[in-house]
């Protein structure tokens, strides 16, 4: 199996050191220069997951590029994009891709287990060890309305909502919620997740039942770990920032985003009371149900919360300001 | 920055074509302080030099003495602002502009001045420094707590291995932030900061370091124990200088060595009385004053508390 990364910068020794880190010893690497593109795709792509590198050019290049890759047999293809630069990375798999790596995954995260995940969602590897006979999830775009699927469920939201009202007023809290909103969608896709209900008070996030990608409580933790820079580069905000995160696993009837208003399911209703009254600010809340999610790097940071509604829970321990 | 020849001529068009002679000369006095048009073309100072002589020196010159994008930008703020409430429309600016681009430079609306683009090169002076240049830096420097103790324990290949990783998360975090690392030695650091709001970047990039670390000693370190650094941020004058042991011996240098070697405890940053006054309220109110009471120096570190 091999993995082939067009980089644009193909001696930059981070991505070397991601990738040596990253490699399961029956995988081959090999990090070619994006200018070589079109002269040696031919040779090198068949029979390939390849990767190419979004900050060596524009989304639709990259778009065009890849749809070259898709017609190579035995081919598929995602985008690396480090610095977040692609504006829409879903437009990745809406042409056919089957992976993206963005800046969270590239810090951390990208490690063997995911190696395998990707070669296997794209035809190229077997099933990773663990997946058992279950199939791997279809992605988003090929469930059917009705469908029952067991999901991840993460309620995220800003945290101290009141103190934020007091100090920057309805207008400009309003147009934080939003912004908020919109920084989830490239956070989840990161983990193959979608922003699937948009609230004011929170945002309920839909990732696959097992990790593609980074793992979900890792970056939410990461998130709040972050708060003060995120606070202050990403929201431009003069006043301290935290998030509340909240997460459960369980079943739902599929809707498409935007058609969800009907929906009755226990689980979905469980994970909003769970995100929206015992969710703390600064913590990560996990239900028994979606214990498995922690890490075991961070286990040592998660203690048991008591119960809610009747089922166990587990909390991350809170920095201190 | 080299400056092709048709790049110099689209200048040197734009200049003749947008101003007065009388403001060619000003401009040339502001891009490089000093400047004689009148003895550079040999006319006397009583005598208006003909505006294309005019350019073609002043354009010359500045391309020797790597002014050129100073030049450029002035031009760009005489389009945007005019000069003492007269506008001036410099015509012929885009062509300026694209021959800039496509020697690998963005221009930063931020700052309005152009930026070496990252994608292309990262060098130590941006891509715009002139050695003996004085400028206000800000500077981020590091230091592995007790290097020596993790070589000789857990022997020089696995402590490498460490080394490069701290060395690329390093990396990471100044260039994001606009800044460059000026110096890797075997066991620190030191990142300097000049454009935007450089002490806040420097400071940005400190405090995200040690995040970064939090979670590499979970996830990725193979030591067995924490890889801990000291970590210091100081802002102050420097002249430029493209040799490392010009820059090591510099006043602002030395001082942001000393906060971190002397006053800064493992596994936090610090910051000077000179960065304090110039970081917002939300990215100050993180930092704390040092148990040690004869230390002026602030501090962050990542603590964990309670569920």
């Amino acid at each position: 199996m091999r993995i082939v990364f067009f980089a644009a910068d193909p001696d930059d020794r981070r991505l070397g050191s991601v990738l040596s880190r990253a490699r399961p010893r029956e995988v081959e690497f090999e990090i070619l220069p994006l200018a070589s593109f079109s002269r040696s795709y031919k040779k090198k792509a068949p029979g390939a997951l390849v990767y190419l590198d979004a900050s060596g050019m524009d989304e639709v290049r990259l778009l065009e590029c890849g749809a070259r890759l898709g017609e190579l047999p035995g081919c598929a293809w995602g985008a690396f994009d480090r610095g977040g630069e692609l504006p829409d990375p879903a437009a990745v798999f809406r042409a056919g891709g089957k992976d993206y790596l963005g800046p969270a995954l590239m810090k951390g995260g990208f490690e063997p287990s995911r190696v395998a995940a990707a070669l296997a969602f794209a035809g190229l590897g077997p099933a990773p060890a663990g997946a058992g006979t279950e199939s791997a999830f279809p992605g988003w775009t090929s469930l059917n309305e009705g469908d029952t699927i067991d999901v991840r469920f993460c309620y995220a939201a800003l945290g101290a909502q009141r103190e934020l009202l007091e100090q920057i007023g309805e207008k400009r809290l309003y147009a934080l919620r939003e912004s908020f909103n919109d920084f989830l969608s490239p956070w989840a896709a990161e983990g193959g997740g979608i922003v699937w209900i948009r609230e004011a008070a929170g945002s309920l996030v839909l990732f696959p039942p097992k990790d593609e990608g980074m793992n979900p409580v890792l970056a939410a933790f990461r998130l709040i770990l972050d708060r003060a820079i995120v606070g202050y580069e990403v929201f431009n905000l003069e006043i301290p920032l935290t998030f509340r995160f909240a997460f459960h696993a369980g079943r739902t009837p599929w809707r498409r985003i935007g058609a969800t208003g009907t929906i009755v399911a226990e689980d979905v209703n469980f994970v909003f009371h769970l995100g929206g009254k015992a969710a703390q600010d600064g913590s990560v809340l996990v239900s028994k149900a979606a214990a498995d999610s922690v890490p075991a790097c961070l286990k040592d940071l998660f203690v048991e919360a008591g119960d809610y509604e009747g089922r166990s829970l587990l909390a991350s321990r809170r920095f201190k300001d | 920055m080299k400056v092709k020849t048709p790049l110099a001529i689209a200048a040197k068009k734009c200049l003749h074509e947008s101003l007065p002679p009388e403001m060619i000369s000003r401009l040339a006095l502001e891009v490089v302080p000093g400047y004689d048009l009148s003895s550079k073309t040999g006319f006397p100072a009583t005598m208006p030099v003909p505006a294309q002589l005019a350019v073609s020196h002043l354009v010359d010159d500045v391309i020797a003495k790597g002014r050129f994008l100073v030049l450029a930008e002035r031009l760009a703020a005489l389009d945007r602002e005019g000069f003492m409430g007269r506008a001036y429309r410099i015509t012929g600016l885009r062509e300026v502009f694209r021959g800039i681009f496509a020697e690998g430079y963005l221009w930063d609306e931020e700052t309005q001045l152009f930026m070496e683009d990252p994608k292309t090169r990262r060098t130590p002076d941006w891509g715009r420094l002139l050695e003996g240049e004085e400028h206000r830096f800000s500077f981020l420097r590091i230091d592995i707590v007790k290097n020596s103790r993790l070589v000789h324990i857990h022997g020089e290949t696995a402590a490498r291995e460490a080394y490069d990783d701290l060395r690329n998360i390093f990396a990471r975090v100044v260039e994001l932030r606009g800044g460059r690392v000026w110096r890797w030695e075997g066991d620190g650091a030191l990142a300097a900061f000049l454009f935007g709001h450089s002490t806040t970047s420097a400071v940005l990039a400190g405090m995200a370091l040690l995040h970064e670390l939090f979670l590499y000693d979970r996830l990725h370190n193979s030591l067995g124990e924490p890889l801990r650094v000291r970590a210091a941020v100081h802002t102050g004058p420097l002249r430029y200088s493209p040799e490392i042991g010009d820059v090591l011996k510099q006043e602002t240098v030395q001082e942001v060595l000393d906060a971190e070697g002397h006053w800064t405890p493992p596994g936090a940053l610090t910051i000077t009385p000179a960065v304090a006054p110039t970081l917002d309220r939300v990215i100050l109110g993180r930092f704390k004053p040092s148990l040690d009471p004869s230390s002026r120096l602030l501090a962050y570190e990542v603590r964990i508390g309670t569920p």
